[in-house]
C-alpha cells in the first residue's frame, strides 16, 4: 500500500508573535523562535504508521513544501518510520498561499501515485485548513475530513470515523485512492527521540523544484495587509466575598451588578433564567438542596431516573 | 530493543557481582509502595539474559512498568554492599524504550515540552520572570559578563509552590549584599528530567545549549535552589564542556549564616524536621548544610525522621515522576509525609523544589495542612530573619 503523509513545520503559538506591517510578515519574538512539527500532522503520520504496520509491504513517504528549514519535519517523519521523504521548493514559492502549496503538493503526489494521502486538519500557525481538502480537489479524489479513526476493509475500501459536533460520529466508506484529513487528538503519536531524529538527517531527502513539477502556478491569493489583533479587553467580575452564596451567584450572573432586594430562601426574582422554574436562587440545608438539584437535573433528562432516560 | 551488547562491560560485570542479599529491595521506595519494580530482580534478570545464549534481550524479561516505576533515588545503590549501579541499568533500559517510542504519555508530554519550549510543564520561555513580581532582579543582557548567576530553574519559574523559594532567595541574597544576575527569559530546563526519562539525545542537546549560554556570559559560579539542577550541572555538565562552579543554595546560605551575613532573629518554636533530597544527599553527600541553616534559627529543635540523611526515603518526584501519574500501589510522597508527621514537627523543611511540591501536595491531599507546613530551607530562613 502506498501511503503519503503531508507534514509541515510550524511556529509554536506559545511564543509571542510579532507582526511586521512592512513587508507584511509574522515572526516570533524573544527569546528565540520555536518551530514544531504540526501536531495534527503528527497524528496523521501516526495513523499512517499504524496502517503501514498492518499491511506488510506498504511504503510510506512523507512530503513537505518549504525551504530547507522544513526538512526537520521530514527528519521527524523518517525517524518515526517513514520509508522516504520528499521536499518541494522553489524560491518563487516564498510566501505562497495555502492553495498554491496544495497545488504543488498535489503535483508531487500525482507522481507518487498514492493509495492514501493523509494530512493534518490545519496548521497551528496559519490554520487555514485548506491544504488537505484542496489536494483532494486538485487530484480529483474522494476526501474524508475530521477523521479520528480508520480501518481498512477486506475489500480494500477505507472506513473512516468522522468527528461531528456534540460528540456525534459519522462513519464513511470510501474506495481508494482517497485523501484523509485528520483531527489532532485522534491518537497519541509515539514519542520520537532526539537521537533518532538526528540519525534521520543522514537519510536522503528528494528535493523537487518548480521546474520538475511543471512550473509554478499563479498565486491564488495575495497578502494585502497584515495587522496585529486588537487587544481584547478583559472584564473580570469579582463578587463581594463577604456576600452570601446566593448574592455572590446573583452578582456573577447579573454581570457584576450588586444584587438588590432581599437575599435568602425561596426568593422569586428576576434573576431566574438559570433556574428556569420561575424560582430564584435558593438557600437551603445541604440535604434539601441536593434533593432540589437532583429534581432539577431529572426534569431536564440530565440524571438517571429522569423523563428522558 | 536493548541487546546485551549495548550494555557496557561495567554494567554487565557488576550484575555478576550480585550476592542476592536483597538490601536494595528492602530500601526501594517503589518496591515498598506496591510498584512492580524490584531492584534485585532487575539485576537478576540482566544476569539471566547474560546466561542465555539465544540472544535474549533484558527487555524480554523486564516489563516497561518495572522500568518506569523507578524514581532514581539511588537508595538501592547506596545499600548495595558490592556497589552495583542499579539505577544506571534502569536508565539504560529507559533509553531503549524511548528509542522505540514506548514512553508513558505523560512522560512523552514532558519530553516534548522540554524539546520544544525548554520546560517539562510546557510553559513558554516568555513567562520565566513572572515569579519575581514586584522584586527587583537583575537580568543578564545578551553578551554581558555574569560572574555569579542565580539559576531559577523550571519549578522556581513556573510552580506556585516553588515561587516563594526563588523570592526568598532574592530577599536573602539582597540582605546579605550578594550581587547576582539571572538569565531570565533565556533560561531553559537543565535537561535533568530528559536524562532520567531516557532521552539522552535531548539531554545532551539542552546541556550543550546551556553550557554555551554560560560560556557566552563568562559565568564563573552558578547558584541553584534545585537539587536536580545542582546535581546535573555540577556532575554531568563538565563532560559536555562546562567550566564553572556550582553551589547548592543550602550550602551558600549555610556559608552566609556562618559568616554572620544573615542573622535569623525570629524564633521557630513549634518543631522542625528535615527531609533530605535524594539528589542533594545520596547523590552529592550533602547532609549538613541545610541542617546548619536550620540550626541557626533560634529555638529550632530539629527532630529527625526515622529514615534520614543517607537513609532518607525519596519524596517520589524523581526519575521524571513529577510528570508521570503512575497509579499503582501507594503514593511514595504519602509514605514520606506520614514519617514527617510522626516527628510531631510543625514544619517539614526541604531543600529541593520538587520535594516541596510532592510533600506539599501530599499534605493537601491528606488534609494535613493544619498539622504540618512544608517549606524550603530558604523560605524558613527568610521567614525567621526579622524579629
Amino acid at each position: 500500500m502506498q501511503l503519503v503523509v503531508c507534514l509541515a513545520r510550524v511556529m509554536d503559538p506559545a511564543v509571542a508573535l510579532e507582526v511586521q506591517a512592512e513587508p507584511g510578515r509574522v515572526t516570533q519574538k524573544e527569546p528565540r523562535p520555536v518551530h514544531v512539527v504540526n501536531p495534527a500532522d503528527r497524528v496523521a503520520l501516526e495513523l499512517a504508521m499504524q496502517l503501514r504496520q498492518r499491511r506488510p509491504g506498504s511504503h510510506l513517504t512523507v512530503v513537505t513544501c518549504g525551504p530547507s528549514s522544513q526538512e526537520a519535519a521530514l527528519h521527524y517523519g523518517l525517524a518515526r518510520g517513514a520509508d522516504a521523504a520528499v521536499r518541494i521548493w522553489d524560491p518563487g514559492l516564498a510566501g505562497a498561499d495555502a492553495l498554491t502549496v496544495a497545488e504543488m503538493l498535489a503535483r508531487c503526489l500525482r507522481r507518487l501515485v498514492p493509495d492514501l494521502v493523509l494530512c493534518g486538519n490545519r496548521t497551528l500557525d496559519y490554520g487555514t485548513g485548506l491544504v488537505g481538502p484542496a489536494i483532494a480537489g486538485y487530484l480529483d479524489l474522494p476526501q474524508m475530513t475530521g477523521v479520528e479513526r480508520i480501518e481498512l476493509e477486506p475489500d480494500g475500501r477505507l472506513r473512516a470515523w468522522r468527528r461531528l459536533d456534540r460528540g456525534a460520529r459519522e462513519v464513511l466508506l470510501s474506495p481508494l485512492p482517497a485523501v484523509l484529513v485528520v483531527e489532532p487528538g485522534a491518537v497519541t503519536p509515539h514519542y520520537v527521540s532526539v537521537l533518532s531524529q538526528l540519525r534521520a538527517r543522514k537519510q536522503p531527502v528528494r528535493v523537487l523544484g518548480g521546474a520538475e513539477l511543471g512550473g509554478l502556478p499563479a498565486a491564488a491569493a495575495r497578502t494585502v495587509q497584515v495587522t496585529p489583533p486588537k487587544p481584547r479587553t478583559k472584564r473580570v467580575i469579582l463578587a463581594d466575598s463577604k456576600a452570601s452564596a446566593t448574592d455572590r451567584m446573583k452578582a456573577l450572573m447579573g454581570g457584576g451588578k450588586k444584587p438588590t432586594g432581599p437575599a435568602g430562601p425561596a426568593t422569586a426574582d428576576g434573576n431566574s433564567s438559570a433556574a428556569g422554574s420561575g424560582k430564584g436562587p435558593l438557600e437551603l440545608p445541604p440535604e434539601q438542596a441536593a434533593d432540589q438539584i437532583l429534581q432539577f437535573l431529572k426534569a431536564r433528562g440530565l440524571a438517571l431516573g429522569g423523563p428522558k432516560s | 530493543m536493548l541487546q546485551l551488547s549495548d550494555l557496557s562491560w561495567k554494567q554487565l560485570l557488576d550484575s555478576d557481582a550480585c550476592t542476592t542479599c536483597g538490601r536494595c529491595q528492602a530500601v526501594c521506595p517503589a518496591q515498598n509502595s506496591g510498584k512492580p519494580l524490584n531492584p534485585k530482580q532487575i539485576v537478576g534478570k540482566v544476569l539471566q539474559t547474560m546466561a542465555n545464549p539465544a540472544g535474549l534481550s533484558p527487555l524480554d524479561l523486564i516489563t516497561p512498568e518495572e522500568v518506569w516505576s523507578c524514581t532514581t533515588c539511588a537508595a538501592c545503590i547506596h545499600e548495595c554492599p558490592v556497589e552495583i549501579e542499579i539505577v544506571d541499568k534502569i536508565v539504560e533500559l529507559r533509553r531503549s524504550l524511548v528509542e522505540e517510542g514506548k514512553v508513558p504519555d505523560m512522560a512523552a508530554t514532558a519530553l516534548q515540552g522540554m524539546a520544544e519550549r525548554g520546560d517539562p510543564w510546557l510553559n513558554p520561555q516568555s513567562g520565566r520572570t513572572r515569579w519575581a513580581g514586584d522584586l527587583k532582579v537583575a537580568v543578564a543582557q545578551p553578551g554581558e559578563e555574569v560572574e555569579f548567576l542565580y539559576w531559577v530553574g523550571c519549578a522556581g519559574a513556573f510552580d506556585a509552590a516553588a515561587h516563594p523559594i526563588a523570592r526568598s532567595m532574592v530577599k536573602l541574597l539582597d540582605k546579605a549584599g550578594v550581587s547576582f544576575k539571572i538569565l531570565g527569559n533565556s533560561e531553559q530546563c537543565s535537561g535533568d528530567p530528559a536524562r532520567r526519562l531516557g532521552d539522552e539525545g535531548l539531554f545532551q542537546r539542552m546541556a550543550r545549549e546551556n553550557v554555551a549560554k554560560f560560556r557566552a556570559h563568562k559565568v564563573k559560579k552558578v547558584l541553584t535552589h534545585c537539587a536536580h539542577c545542582f546535581n546535573t550541572m555540577k556532575n554531568e555538565y563538565p563532560e559536555l564542556g562546562a567550566e564553572f562552579e556550582v553551589v547548592h543554595h543550602s550550602q551558600f546560605l549555610a556559608r552566609l549564616v556562618a559568616q554572620g551575613k544573615l542573622k535569623p532573629a525570629r524564633p521557630l518554636n513549634d518543631g522542625v524536621t528535615f527531609h533530605d533530597p535524594c539528589y542533594l544527599g545520596r547523590y552529592n553527600n550533602e547532609y549538613e548544610a541545610p541542617r546548619a541553616v536550620i540550626g541557626a534559627i533560634p529555638g529550632a529543635a530539629l527532630a529527625e525522621m526515622e529514615r534520614h540523611k543517607d537513609r532518607s526515603i525519596c519524596c517520589g518526584g524523581g526519575g521524571g515522576h513529577t510528570w508521570m501519574d503512575i497509579r499503582l500501589g501507594e503514593r511514595i510522597d504519602g509514605i514520606r509525609l506520614d514519617e514527617a508527621v510522626q516527628t510531631r514537627a510543625k514544619t517539614v523543611v526541604t531543600a529541593c523544589p520538587f520535594c516541596k511540591i510532592m510533600l506539599d501536595s501530599s499534605a493537601a491531599a491528606k488534609g494535613l495542612q493544619d498539622q504540618v507546613r512544608v517549606r524550603d530551607v530558604a523560605e524558613v530562613l527568610a521567614e525567621h530573619l526579622e524579629e
